[in-house]
């Protein structure tokens, strides 16, 4: 006998994700929607076909996942991607989003250049710095200027 | 007819109007090259302007912003692989591997050419069957318009990589997340999870920016953290002909921008559709007649010149049921028709005898616009080449910096930039186990369309889904939707079994 082993791990596990987060949804979707007018339609109506829809075919990526094998280039396999780089720049952009709030576009926007500068292995610090504060005030300018955006002061400094 | 042409011609060629549409287009090209500004934020912006200038010179501009903003939007999609505006995306997917290739040039060439042939051939349109065109488009109802989306949807079937199956579960969830916040037809509030920011809905710029820049910000961060740190320095490659758009190339994609042009200037007729889906359906329609059909997504000039040519091609034929009927198509028609509204000018089907030199005025503008966009593009070509030169650790700090800015601009609110890192780590996540990111737009892009429509057709038919099936123009659409889907399964069937032939061969 044969194992019973899915072709497309990947696939089964993305299906089944969908599936087990989406069918409770689907027979629940009702809860999710609050008030409005009557009317021909319900307002559940045309979102509740579409994650119809989308249930129907998480399933059948599961069953296609145990017995088609994806496609695949091996050049993208063998790719070696640093992940902690990239958890440390998102750490970088939640920084980002929670000193806008507090520090202000300003003050935040040089510190989260220089973050970013790091990453990517940048070192002439002295040249880059000067740079990141001027284009700071630059975008800061003309977003004002010429766009009437007021980019966030930061609760620190309202 | 012709006489008024010329006339009109005539009196955009003076300094103050040329001086107009090369502001314009300047600003357009700066502002739709830039990601996350858009072309319809310098026409907001400069709007006012218009209430100082005479109509002749301010409109003009507008449409100089227009027409060059989503031209823009390519720029970046090409260069940097992160489109400036939802209808880059194709241009993004055949562009990119273009530059990395080295041939830059040639990329930029090509979407320049058909960007200003899908301008000229709408402008043309416009000028010469507006009239007639638009009688036709406004016996579309949302019975139609349903069916269209049908059709224009069915591209997720080209774009959605190895899976179609997964392609449309991401068509299908972008759809979902269309819905979220107040329902238009009931008033309903859907999906905020207790949530008061998410009853505006989910904005499309913080969306589409995270989806498509900051993925690439993260990959690049991890491939230089990884030891595979590419050279910063675009490479261009010293043949002639990789840094210019040949003849022999020009004639083998003229039947595609030919056919792109209808397509969008088609769509941008019909209210309510415009330059995404038309650049959708023709990089779909493309990729089903092309002659190479596997160079897509390796940098295919049909490929390219395809979404470019359509997305253009709306420019001209927006107008056209704003012109001779009223109606805003789309977001920029309504702004540019709030411009015509400044200057005491009702557009409508009277707009054409009642100010017949100036509309032919503005007629002659959109030519001299297509004029100005080739050569003011074509002049600052090292401008934006030397912009991509920069070091990788300026650009993708200064795209970081952008990227919230232009989340953060549309509703000056600090959700738009939680909404940005969400999808930014979405649409990472989608990359690795190849979810359609491009599948995921579209159906955010169309959804709201599409559920308006059939709203609309329900309220018609007292809820009977015959609607859709009895009128000729649905049904043919619907027809038109099964040849696509079957056209395409079975260019993917022969596409696998030119992949397994080669495999066997290697």
């Amino acid at each position: 006998m044969g194992s019973f082993k899915p072709k497309n791990m990947i696939d089964v596990i993305i299906g089944s994700l969908f599936f087990i987060v989406l069918c409770p949804f689907y027979f629940n979707i009702e809860k999710f929607v609050a008030g409005g007018m009557s009317t021909v339609t319900s307002p559940v109506d045309f979102p509740k076909f579409i994650i119809g829809i989308v249930v129907i075919l998480s399933l059948l990526l599961m069953v296609t996942g145990y017995f088609k094998k994806s496609i695949l280039l091996e050049e993208e396999l063998e790719k070696k991607i640093n992940t902690r780089a990239m958890i440390l720049y998102l750490g970088v952009l939640i920084f980002y989003l929670v000193s806008l709030n507090y520090a202000g576009f300003k003050l935040s926007t040089p510190v989260v250049m220089a973050l970013s500068y790091t990453l990517f292995k940048g070192k002439q610090y002295l040249t880059f710095i000067p740079f990141a504060i001027a284009f700071t005030f630059a975008i800061d300018y003309v977003a004002f200027n010429f766009m009437n955006i007021m980019l966030p002061a930061g609760l620190l400094f309202e | 007819m012709l006489e008024n042409i010329i006339s009109g011609l005539f009196s955009i060629l003076s300094p103050g109007p040329l001086a107009g549409i090369a502001l314009g287009v300047t600003t357009g090209l700066v502002f739709g090259a830039i990601p996350g500004i858009s072309g319809i934020m310098a026409i907001a912006i400069l709007l006012p302007m218009t209430f100082y200038v005479s109509p002749l010179i301010g409109i003009p501009m507008l449409l100089g912003i227009y027409k060059a903003g989503i031209f823009g939007g390519s720029i970046s999609a090409i260069l940097l692989n992160t489109p400036g505006a939802p209808p880059a995306v194709c241009t993004a997917m055949e562009g990119y591997p273009l530059t990395v290739k080295g041939k830059a040039k040639k990329a930029l060439n090509t979407a320049l050419t058909a960007s200003v042939f899908g301008d000229a051939f709408s402008t043309m349109l416009l000028i010469f069957v507006a009239a007639p065109l638009s009688v036709i488009t406004l016996k579309a109802g949302p019975s139609e318009k349903f069916c269209i989306i049908i059709l224009a949807l069915t591209v997720v079937g080209s774009i959605s990589g190895p899976s179609i199956i997964k392609g449309i579960i991401c068509a299908g969830l972008g759809i979902w997340v269309s819905t979220i916040g107040v329902s238009e037809t009931s008033g309903a509030t859907r999906f905020d999870f207790g949530s008061g920011d998410l009853i505006g809905g989910i904005s499309l710029i913080p969306m589409v920016i995270g989806l498509l820049c900051l993925p690439e910000v993260f990959r690049q961060v991890g491939t230089m953290a990884g030891g595979q740190a590419e050279k910063a320095k675009l490479v261009l490659s010293k043949n002639k002909d990789d840094n210019r758009f040949t003849f022999k190339e020009f004639l083998y994609c003229l039947p595609t921008m030919i056919k792109s042009s209808c397509i969008g200037s088609v769509l941008g007729a019909l209210p309510g559709l415009g330059a995404s889906p038309s650049a959708f359906m023709a990089y779909s329609e493309a990729q089903r007649s092309s002659k190479k059909p596997e160079d897509f997504g390796k940098g295919a000039i049909d490929g390219l010149a395809a979404p470019e040519a359509a997305n253009n091609a709306t420019t001209g034929s927006a107008m056209i049921p704003m012109l001779t009927l009223g109606i805003p198509g789309d977001d920029v028609t309504a702004i540019l028709m709030g411009a015509f509204m400044i200057q005491g000018i009702t557009p409508g089907p009277t707009i054409f005898y009642e100010h017949t030199h100036l509309i032919y005025g503005i007629f002659g503008g959109l030519i001299v616009c297509d004029i100005m966009l080739y050569l003011i593009t074509k002049a600052g070509f090292n401008i934006w080449i030397k912009l991509a030169q920069l070091p990788k650790y300026i650009i993708f700090s200064c795209v970081t910096v952008f990227c919230f800015v232009g989340a953060y601009s549309i509703n000056q609110s600090l959700f738009d930039i939680l909404t940005l890192i969400t999808f930014g780590v979405a649409g990472l996540l989608m990359n690795k186990y190849h979810l359609s990111v491009g599948a995921f737009i579209i159906g955010f892009v169309l959804g709201p369309i599409w559920e308006r429509a059939y709203d609309q057709s329900m309220v018609i038919s007292d809820g009977s889904f015959s609607i859709f099936f009895t009128r000729p123009i649905p049904v043919f659409f619907l027809l038109l939707s099964l040849v696509a889907v079957l056209s395409i399964i079975r260019t993917r069937a022969k596409a696998k079994q030119r992949l397994e032939a080669q495999a066997l061969k290697t």
